[in-house]
């Protein structure tokens, strides 16, 4: 079983690279980063056999540091749309005030 | 006379890891390809879920309900509104569409080779959460209070986005 979670995470770990590289708004660039998140942390547990307690905590902390993320990132989103009225990565040349 | 049927356990578990990994893949793939931001952002609540009930078929239930609340109750549901809010035009698929697909494609190759070495033991596990917390507060502390320190800069950082006026 855990050979299918293997190649489950790292197909997701694939797909979230190729929405990273391929968009160009940056809300979706997180939303792919966010994918390849999930395929690392299904690899974490499925390696968390090796130690159950110290893979639980990791997780966990893996977990509250990714919301931590996505709230910076989010704030920055917000930032640049009032900024450049767009999300549009290619747009945004400089990030001098 | 009694009719009984004895479904092979294994074989309910490998039943659930299909679907589960069917739904998660289908949902990437949405999440991925959706011309419009809110239904990538809903399908990434999807896959979320899918992962939570991955992490339950591993034998982390805790953990699964923690991925649930913290991750698609709070963080997912926070880019969805963001999303909606921001009202941004339907994505664009005209670059990096090949370079993107190679990319992906030696990416998923490279990590599957790095960790198909690795097989630990599939016993069942039974999760500790006195253990946890006490690796918590004992051998990860540090961890810990970067953790706290940035969880409470986001909030700050928040409050701070939310009261700035607009240009």
């Amino acid at each position: 079983m855990i050979e299918y979670v293997f190649a489950l995470s790292a197909l997701l770990f694939a797909l979230g690279a190729y929405g990273a590289v391929s968009h160009r708004s940056a809300v979706r660039i997180l939303i792919s980063l966010e994918l390849m998140f999930n395929a690392e942390l299904l690899l974490l547990v499925a390696l968390a056999a090796l130690s159950p307690a110290e893979g639980l905590v990791l997780a966990l902390f893996m977990i509250a540091l990714t919301a931590s993320e996505i709230g910076v990132i989010i704030s920055i989103v917000v930032l640049l749309f009032r900024r450049y009225k767009s999300l549009d990565i290619s747009r945004i040349r400089s990030m001098r005030g | 006379m009694s009719l009984e049927i004895s479904i092979d356990p294994k074989l309910v578990e490998m039943a659930a890891l299909g679907c589960l990994a069917a739904l998660t893949l289908t949902f990437g793939v949405i999440a991925v390809k959706a011309r419009d931001s809110v239904y990538a952002a809903l399908s990434l609540a999807f896959v979320g879920s899918s992962v939570a009930g991955l992490i339950a078929l591993l034998g982390f239930g805790y953990l699964a309900a923690f991925h649930l609340m913290i991750y698609v109750g709070a963080a997912v549901i926070f880019i969805t509104f963001t999303v909606l809010m921001l009202r941004e035009p339907p994505a664009e698929f005209k670059e990096m569409k090949i370079p993107a697909l190679l990319n992906a494609l030696l990416l998923g190759l490279a990590f599957y080779l790095a960790v198909s070495p690795l097989k630990p033991e599939e016993a069942k596990i039974y999760e500790s959460l006195s253990e946890a917390a006490s690796l918590i507060f004992g051998k990860y502390w540090f961890a810990f209070l970067v953790l706290v320190y940035s969880l409470a800069t986001v909030v700050i950082e928040a409050i701070a986005v939310a009261r700035g006026e607009k240009e």
